[in-house]
């Protein structure tokens, strides 16, 4: 099964490169049996890149440590569910993942569009194959083979890297992974769209669902890796501006914006350039992201990379597509040209383009700060790295103008828009956020910056309040409904824009939890077992943690495990205990993970670190007299509201991605308009 | 030698599966099918998504009745258009070649995306622009409910406006 899985690999590229030839040259010459044979090598190269997977996963779960990437990334020891998801724990397995879930969603997109949007398809496929063949030459020719063989057997692993083994790594990375890849399928219609020339909105149109789809992906990816490095990676926070966080907010940022500008482009046929230009730049940053991730250009905590060589093979890939898109933009551009142009500056076209360049602002100081310390490194021989302070400098006033335009936005008119109306609709909402203000620097909240963002927070949640009681009210009135039928016909028969409402209440909670951050509190004391540490909640609330000690079983996988345990009082109540730990995993012996406990709260966390015992040897070996440990306790304020924010955007992007009734019945089942000298395949149309 | 022939069934497989089309003269369709989306289409969904919008801006107060009447106008214009364009297009593809049919005179609810809704929006942007206002100063065409010319502002005389104030919605 593994030596398939090495062959399905070698197959895949000339299968990928026959196909990618085969929608250019059928597309072009109006060859219709080219076009069906690069159809059908979309479904090849999934079929092939399964067999890789399989192989690939065979080689872990049976221990074949006689291979490089096994021996690298797992041991006798690891469970077997960290086995199967080796396929994506290291560099070389992740760009086969890549790759698979790129050639899964190729082959969605050409089944899907079977029967419909044929004046598409074939470079659609040829772009998709292209994309496909330039991952199998990195994996085939760039020494990141994941089949290469050690010159021996090793006798047993090196062992999965600690940090990954929980949960979340099956959960965290591949989603993120599902949002890059998918962004291909868009990208790849828009520049089919340039080649063709067909360039009014239907490429918009049939991607919509793909784009929210993708946009959706990373969302959720990037709240998971918050969710990951809070539980798991045990330093007390949810995000440091490493540079493959950053890598993952990148698209994520261009994807937004360019779902906003489609916007424009549908209602009043503008931006098509910057459609087309941000299209193009989203997917390159999903490359990027993937090649940041993997190719060990700038050190991270992510430390998974191992070959740089490959940074300038994407590199390289990166500015060919750059400038091939450029190109293409540049051939099309009489046909791109605006039909409209915005009348006011207080227009809703231009409350998107502001949010448009403010998102564009924050993506670019992300991508500057990332790769600064490769800029100095070229320049000065000197990597000088940016820290959080910068990032958060400079992103946090883009993040509350975005925050305002999310109100502002919705409640203003699309072309134009009369400042009385303005004033009448601004006045409940400015009112209510000045009250929350007032209120809240009365109760003694005094921070300037999370006073703005609660103040803001208020009035766009009033805002969409507002939205949604009005428009109920005037659907009932207009359709003569209930107002509950009217609620629900209200959000099902637009559901891009009520969905899209729901998403920025969640966005809403997500900032107010960050703007939490400026209240936290924490404690680091050195206790022995029957003394008590004592902290204050800005809330008001007293915690009593009373260390009982140190136990130290053997967990899975482990070496050793010291277990530190804390009973826990809140205003003199006992609560839920809290465990804190210190574990030395098999084969990484020389790095004791810290492993933290959380008591969740709606308003606030009681978050445990151990943070150093005393005698860890002896703790380890259980030894009664090694119990002193330090331990940093921290409140967190308003960090589940990160989450929860996380679940409300997830059901409004459902909601904006759900099908309308009927929308997925439009696939034709006969007749097709001209295309070839030869007629349609029946059997296939 | 399991493996021999794995391989080798694998790889015979792949490349017959690929070449199939091109060894059978198999062809893929490459031109539009009868009911996607057309760029008129297109067109004439984001009007009538426009007209919607609009008609809920208005009535939940978000903009002025000026404001509501021109834009409804200019949206409705738009939607005719659009709509006229594919009917002459459907007569033409009637008249010319047969394959050509596929073009309907409406969207079909099928097809919509934003919900069977904007069915009745085309009627009633029909309706309106039949029962439209010709303004005695300018003879410019105005749509039902017009209190005023929305190209010369002149008033429509003898017109009493059923157009709701936003207030009392």
């Amino acid at each position: 099964m593994i030596l398939l899985g090495e062959l399905a690999l070698w197959i895949a590229l000339p299968v990928g490169i026959w196909g990618a030839v085969a929608g250019f040259v059928g597309g072009r010459k109006e060859r219709g049996d080219l076009v069906l044979s690069a159809e059908y090598s979309v479904y090849a190269v999934f079929f092939l890149l399964i067999l890789t997977s399989v192989g690939i996963i065979t080689a872990f779960v049976t221990d074949s440590f006689e291979y490089w990437y096994v021996a690298n990334y797992s041991n006798r020891e690891l469970p077997t569910f960290y086995k199967v998801a080796g396929l994506w724990a290291g560099q070389r397995g992740s760009l086969v993942f890549w790759a698979l879930l790129l050639s899964f969603f190729s082959s969605a997109a050409v089944f899907t569009n079977r029967a419909k949007n044929r004046e598409f398809m074939p470079y659609v496929a040829g772009i998709l194959l292209t994309i496909s063949s330039f991952f199998l030459v990195v994996l085939l020719f760039a020494d990141v083979n994941p089949f290469e063989k050690l010159p021996f057997a090793a006798a047993d692993g090196r062992g999965l890297n600690p940090q990954l083994q929980n949960y979340w790594m099956t959960i965290h990375p591949p989603t993120l992974y599902l949002g890059f890849t998918s962004f291909t399928i868009p990208f790849a219609f828009a520049m089919s769209a340039l080649l063709s020339g067909k360039l009014d909105t239907r490429w918009i149109v049939i991607t919509r669902r793909w784009t929210l789809l993708s946009w959706f992906f990373l969302a959720n990816g990037i709240i998971f890796g918050m969710r990951w490095a809070y539980e798991m990676l045990g330093w007390g926070g949810f995000w440091f501006w490493d540079p493959v966080e950053n890598a993952s907010l990148l698209p994520w940022l261009t994807a937004t914006a360019f779902l906003h500008s489609i916007q424009i482009q549908e209602n009043r046929g503008m931006l098509k350039v910057w459609n087309m230009g941000l299209v193009t730049l989203t997917f390159l940053l999903t490359i990027f992201a993937t090649f940041l991730t993997r190719s060990g250009l700038i050190e991270s905590v992510h430390t998974f990379a191992e070959n740089t060589t490959i940074a300038f093979i994407f590199l390289t890939f990166m500015g060919v597509m750059a400038g091939l898109s450029a190109l293409l933009i540049a051939w099309r551009y009489p046909l791109l040209k605006s039909e409209n142009q915005i009348q006011s500056f207080l227009s809703r076209e231009s409350a998107f383009l502001f949010n448009n360049l403010m998102l564009l602002g924050a993506a670019f100081s992300i991508l500057w700060g990332t790769l600064f310390p490769l800029i100095t490194e070229g320049l000065t021989g000197q990597a000088i790295a940016v820290g959080p302070p910068f990032f958060n400098r400079v992103n946090l006033p883009i993040g509350l103008a975005l925050l305002a335009l999310m109100g502002i936005g919705p409640v203003i008119a699309w072309r134009r828009a009369s400042r009385s109306n303005l004033v009448k609709n601004f006045r409940m909402p400015v009112v209510v956020g000045l009250m929350v203000v007032g209120a809240l620097f009365l109760r003694g909240v005094h921070h300037g910056m999370a006073l703005l963002t609660f103040g803001l927070s208020s009035f766009v949640m009033t805002i969409i309040i507002v939205e949604f009681v009005k428009g109920t009210k005037a659907r009932a009135r207009i359709e003569g409904e209930g107002h509950i039928p009217a609620f629900y016909h209200l959000v099902s028969r637009n559901r891009r824009r009520w969905g899209g409402y729901i998403v920025h209440v969640g966005v809403v909670m997500i900032f107010t939890a960050f703007a939490g951050v400026a209240f936290n509190r924490e404690v680091i004391q050195t206790v022995d077992p029957g003394e008590t540490i004592t902290i204050e909640s800005p809330f008001g609330d007293k915690y009593a943690l009373t260390y009982q000690g140190l136990s130290s079983p053997r967990g899975e996988n482990m070496v050793r495990q010291a277990v530190a345990l804390m009973t826990v009082e809140r205003n003199g109540r006992p609560v839920e205990s809290l465990t804190a730990e210190k574990r030395l995993y098999a084969k990484w012996e020389d790095s004791p993970i810290t492993i933290v406990d959380i008591n969740t709260g709606p308003l606030e966390d009681l978050y445990l670190i151990l943070e150093n015992v005393n005698d860890l040897g002896g703790a380890f070996e259980n030894d009664a007299a090694a119990q002193r440990a330090t331990f940093k306790v921290q409140v967190n304020v308003l960090v589940g509201w990160i989450w929860y924010g996380g679940f409300v955007v997830t059901l409004g992007g459902i909601i904006a991605m759900w099908p309308s009734r009927g929308s997925t019945t439009t696939a034709s089942r006969s007749k097709t308009k001209t295309g070839g000298e030869r007629p349609a395949l029946a059997a296939r149309s | 030698m399991g493996l021999i022939v794995g391989v080798i069934l694998v790889s015979a497989g792949v490349i017959l599966f690929v070449m199939m089309p091109v060894l059978r003269g198999d062809w893929a369709a490459m031109g539009r099918s009868e009911d996607e989306v057309t760029e008129v289409d297109a067109r004439k969904q984001a009007a009538l998504r426009g007209l919607r919008d609009a008609e809920y801006d208005y009535r939940s107060g978000k903009i002025d009745q000026a404001d509501y009447q021109l834009l409804k106008s200019d949206l409705s214009r738009q939607a005719l258009g659009a709509i006229e364009e594919e009917s002459a297009a459907s007569i033409g593809a009637d008249e010319g070649t047969p394959t050509d049919t596929d073009a309907k005179p409406a969207m079909s609810a099928g097809s919509d995306p934003a919900g069977d809704s904007l069915e009745a929006e085309i009627a009633r942007v029909h309706k309106g622009i039949a029962e439209g206002r010709t303004c005695p100063g300018c003879g410019h065409l105005n749509v039902e409910e017009s209190r005023f010319c929305t190209s010369c502002g002149g008033p429509l005389s003898g017109v009493a406006s059923t157009v709701g104030d936003p207030a009392s919605v």
